[in-house]
């Protein structure tokens, strides 16, 4: 009889998806979003990777600060490597890290968020201890110690991403879980003989997956933003391309000074873009998933 | 108690407390095998509290429950057991059912966690059948907010009932069932007690359902029971003022004169010293007890109705044997 | 009837899921004046909470309704979200089915009963706010102290009493209580029971009450309505209704709760046989032939009409 569970569980994606259809900004979002994915997929066809290569960049007779009626499409840097290129590879390591540090956040956040929640009492008192703990210390400070101790590199970025922004995560699946175990479904499955496993598994979870998937799409935008301030700050990858190392790069290298925009604002903008639109799909799943917002009237 | 049947179910002086309400305040109750009993009281007179203990939902402060004759716990120490002959149909039918889970699911959840691999499919569809919903598998693929009240509630007894319990605790199991399922359901229930021995803990504010299906009655107040006995008793010769006031006001007694009980919404937080009824009796209100008996119940606890109790009444006018029925005769 | 608070002409409500129309009220047409009282009965899924929840036009988005609803002179299926916002609570307020879920969990009881009336502003401030909660929980029969409380701290029956509270906060004229008795005992039943009198006489309070207990409608309403398969079968003044019921369908509710000290009811629960009709696939002809002691060859051609049964009665049966 399962099929009839997959069945009714296909109809409701099939929903979902017509309300989310249905909703401009979430179909805008998503367009923009598609749009960058398939930047970062297509990378290889896009750009030659030794592009970003100041030795391959200089044997190439690239031009310096190139603008870009010099150098299409978007011009070069101080080193003579093609902006077009950084861009492309960039949306990558962003769109990756971004994604990365979410899944990390969310799944430390919803494991101690339902825990909490659900078993109560000591352990309760103890993770939000933890959480509240962490959400008092400054993350800048935390970060840069994390980043210097840890060393440079995509992994560590991510997990420093996902270690520092999981409290608020935890919070709310934790207060979303203490109204769901009030209900007397879940006594009911108690009287059934079900153990805390099934109760979470069958009761809780498909009672705070909505609000949990929301909460992910709105935690990309963030993570995204941090990578490029820890980029910005010079804590990032020094061997990967992301937007926020272009900024960096950029700044640090007198691009404003030079008026040189082709090679800030390509970046800027992709972030920006890219933030908007998880945004965007986020608030359109927090509007289906908690139909109090948009249902009825 | 009848000789020689041990009891399901005995809950002997049972204390729960919320902080300083005590909800239920040294109840004594027990259910014999094949029986029927009604627990009825006013709303907050502890019986969901009661039955929530029994099925092992709420820890109890003191007291024993024995389920089956095994598994029980000593007076003062207090341990809660998941028993799977006992299963529970809740006041709520809609908070009782998880909104994402499909009907099927919610039937067959208890067959699953029982780990009871074989025939799912069938015994899902006979339980919806009997509990009324038929044709079953037009309700398969229905989510709980795409049926109506009722039909919610039946879900809930199909999916108590597929845990074949011995023991059922019921609460207010056709409440929210219209008139024409409301025999139905009722019969069900009887048919079960009396062809499979179950045993049915029902609550319930319809004496009607009593005089439907119970073989007997418990009349609870401010956690206590103050009046047990057979159904035709309690229902055609109350003894206790309180269940007396409770027959005046069915709809369908209307020739009875009306004894709606005002005074302090009874509190379980502020139980009254003496007779915890005394501050609305309608029978010492009335002035006509004796001076003997009118004096003590403000000061003096009648005391809860024993465990084995087959028919006693918490009243001082009662257990004095001043003559119940003689003193209401009398014009008031 | 030119006084009427409530006027409903051939309402017809479609609800559509997974593809599937569920025509839950069909062609209806009931009148409520001023400052009276109808009880609305039926089965449960014959379509009574469609039918109140469209009244202040509370159905989910996407189901299909025709007909004309007036509710204090307005035309409700018309109006624009302000006007319904200004109908909703203060034209008519509704107490719904399943107290349990209609409360917050998290806000005091108070605060619940007191956000209608800060939101249409009918109090000057949170001072005459707090003082109107106090008067209203004193007035549904609750200590003042219970303001505090959240809702699972209260039973079952005291919650249902909040629920009141809620709708009575904005005054409305039209009260619509769904199952507003169900959920409580006999004592508190007959509590709420007279406070409805009350209030109807008091403030000349219109009432729309919905259970399927059909003993306590006839005490509570003048006149009754029953419902079957999401059409009116019968309707007229209630104790006439109750105890000598034009419809076969009736004559089965009203035996439905039997009457204690009555022998043959004991320990034999009597329900009406057969299943509950199912919306969108309905039984030809008369909706109820195949459940009723009654039916013949009449009964199949067409859906009876609602006729005239009696003075001020109507009834949908050909032995009408
Ligand atoms: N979790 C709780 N915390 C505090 N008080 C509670 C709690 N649960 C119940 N109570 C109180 O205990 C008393 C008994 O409640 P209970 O729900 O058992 O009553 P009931 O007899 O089932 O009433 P009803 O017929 O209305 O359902 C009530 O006064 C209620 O306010
Ligand atoms: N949201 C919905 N989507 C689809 N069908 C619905 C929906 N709500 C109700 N129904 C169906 O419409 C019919 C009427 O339901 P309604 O809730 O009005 O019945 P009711 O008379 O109030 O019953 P009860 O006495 O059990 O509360 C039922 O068959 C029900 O299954
Ligand atoms: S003991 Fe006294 S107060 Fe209590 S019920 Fe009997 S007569 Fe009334
Ligand atoms: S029309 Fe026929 S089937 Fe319908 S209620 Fe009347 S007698 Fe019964
Ligand atoms: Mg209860
Ligand atoms: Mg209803």
């Amino acid at each position: 009889m399962t099929s009839i569970a997959m069945q009714r569980r296909r109809a409701t994606v099939s929903r979902v998806w017509a309300q989310f259809r249905s909703s401009r900004q979430g179909m805008i979002g998503l367009a923009v979003l598609l749009v960058f994915v398939a930047v970062a997929l297509a990378a290889p066809l896009l750009a030659d990777v030794r592009e970003l290569n100041p030795v391959y960049a200089r044997a190439q007779g690239n031009p310096q600060w190139g603008p870009p009626s010099v150098f299409p499409p978007l011009g070069t840097d101080y080193i003579r490597r093609s902006v077009w290129a950084q861009f492309v590879w960039g949306s990558r390591v962003s769109l990756f890290v971004g994604l990365a540090a979410t899944v990390l956040t969310i799944l430390i956040g919803s494991v101690v968020g339902i825990v909490a929640g659900f078993v109560g009492g000591k352990v309760d008192a103890v993770l939000m201890r933890v959480t509240e703990w962490f959400l008092v210390i400054p993350f800048l400070p935390l970060a840069i110690v994390l980043a210097s101790v840890l060393g440079r590199n995509v992994w560590n970025i991510i997990f420093v991403i996902g270690i520092t922004s999981w409290p608020s995560t935890a919070r709310l699946v934790r207060a979303q879980v203490l109204t769901v175990k009030q209900r007397l479904f879940v006594d009911r499955a108690r009287s059934l003989g079900a153990g805390g496993g099934h109760i979470v598994a069958h009761h809780i979870l498909p009672n705070v997956s909505g609000l949990i998937l929301a909460n992910a799409t709105l935690a990309v935008p963030i993570s995204i933003l941090t990578e490029t301030t820890l980029s910005f700050l010079g804590l990032g990858d020094p061997t990967a391309a992301s937007w926020g190392k272009t900024l960096e790069e950029a700044f640090v290298n007198g691009a404003m000074a030079r008026n040189a925009w082709w090679y800030f604002l390509p970046a800027g903008l992709g972030i920006l873009a890219v933030v908007l639109a998880f945004t965007l799909i986020g608030r359109t799943l927090e509007e289906i998933a908690n139909p109090r917002l948009s249902r009825s009237r | 108690m009848r000789a020689g049947v041990t009891p399901l179910v005995e809950v002997e002086d049972l204390h729960v407390h919320f902080g300083a309400a005590r909800a239920v305040d040294g109840a004594s109750v027990h259910v014999l095998p094949g029986e029927v009993l009604a627990l009825v009281g006013e709303s907050g007179s502890g019986k969901t509290t009661l039955i929530r203990a029994i099925q092992g939902l709420q820890k109890p402060t003191s007291g024993t429950i024995r389920v089956d004759g095994a598994g029980g716990s000593s007076p003062g120490k207090v341990q809660t057991i998941f028993n799977p002959s006992v299963q529970m149909v809740f006041q709520d039918p809609t908070g009782a059912l998880n909104p994402r889970q499909t009907i099927y699911e919610i039937v067959a959840e208890g067959l699953r966690i029982k780990g009871e691999a074989g025939g799912e499919a069938e015994q899902v569809w006979a339980a919806l059948s009997r509990a009324g919903l038929r044709p079953p598998e037009r309700f398969f693929p229905m989510y709980p907010h795409e049926v109506s009240g009722g039909q919610r509630q039946r879900v809930v007894i199909a999916g108590a009932m597929v845990m074949e319990p011995r023991l059922l605790l019921a609460d207010e199991p056709v409440a929210s069932l219209d008139a024409s399922i409301r025999g139905e359901i009722l019969a069900l229930m009887r048919r079960l007690v009396d062809e499979t021995g179950l045993a049915i803990l029902v609550v319930t504010h319809d004496l009607g359902l009593a005089w439907n299906i119970a073989d007997r009655v418990a009349v609870m107040y401010l956690g206590r029971i103050v009046e047990t006995g057979p159904t035709e008793q309690i229902l055609e010769d109350p003894r206790h003022p309180y269940t007396r006031a409770l027959l005046s006001v069915v709809p369908e007694t209307r020739e009875m004169e009306q004894q709606i009980l005002t005074g302090e919404i009874p509190d379980p937080a502020r139980i009254p010293p003496g007779c915890r009824f005394h501050p609305r009796c309608p029978l010492l209100q009335s002035g006509i007890l004796p001076e003997t008996i009118s004096s003590r119940c403000p000061t003096d606890d009648p005391g809860p109705t024993p465990l084995e109790a087959v028919s006693a009444a918490a009243c001082w006018a009662v257990t004095s044997g001043a003559g119940p029925s003689a003193l209401w005769a009398s014009p008031g | 009837m030119s006084d009427s608070l409530l006027s409903i002409r051939d309402l017809s409500i479609t609800y559509h899921t997974q593809g599937r129309a569920v025509p839950a009220v069909r062609r209806v047409s009931l009148d409520i004046e001023k400052g009276g009282s109808l009880g609305l009965a039926g089965e449960s899924g014959c379509g009574k909470s469609t039918l109140a929840n469209s009244i202040l036009r509370l159905l989910p988005a996407g189901t299909e309704v025709t007909g004309h609803i007036t509710l204090d002179g307005k035309d409700v299926l018309g109006l624009t979200p302000g006007g319904l916002r200004a109908v909703r609570w203060t034209a008519g307020a509704i107490v719904f089915q399943g107290a349990l879920h209609a409360l917050n969990p998290v806000q005091t009881v108070g605060d619940q009963i007191a956000e209608p009336m800060s939101l249409h502003r009918t109090v000057a401030d949170d001072d005459a706010a707090k003082v109107r909660v106090v008067e209203l929980l004193r007035r549904v029969g609750l200590p003042a102290a219970r303001a505090e409380s959240f809702p699972h701290e209260l039973s079952g029956g005291q919650r249902q009493r909040v629920l009141i509270a809620m709708a009575l906060a904005c005054d409305p004229q039209l009260l619509i209580a769904d199952e507003p008795t169900t959920a409580l005992d006999l004592m508190v039943q007959a509590q709420v029971l007279a406070l409805l009198e009350d209030l109807k006489e008091e403030r000349d309070l219109t009432l729309l009450f919905i259970t399927h207990d059909l003993s306590v409608l006839t005490y509570a309403c003048e006149r009754l309505a029953v419902m079957y398969a999401g059409r009116i079968v019968e309707e007229g003044p209630a104790w006439e209704v109750f105890e000598n019921g034009s419809h076969p369908y009736t004559r089965a509710l009203a035996a439905a709760f039997p009457t204690i000290g009555d022998e043959g009811s004991r320990m034999a629960p009597s329900g009406l046989g057969g299943d509950p009709p199912t919306p969108g696939d309905l039984p030809g002809g008369c909706p109820f032939h195949p459940r009723c002691p009654l039916a013949h060859d009449a009964c199949l051609p067409a859906e009876p009409e609602l006729r005239v049964s009696g003075e001020a009665r109507r009834a949908a049966c050909v032995l009408v």
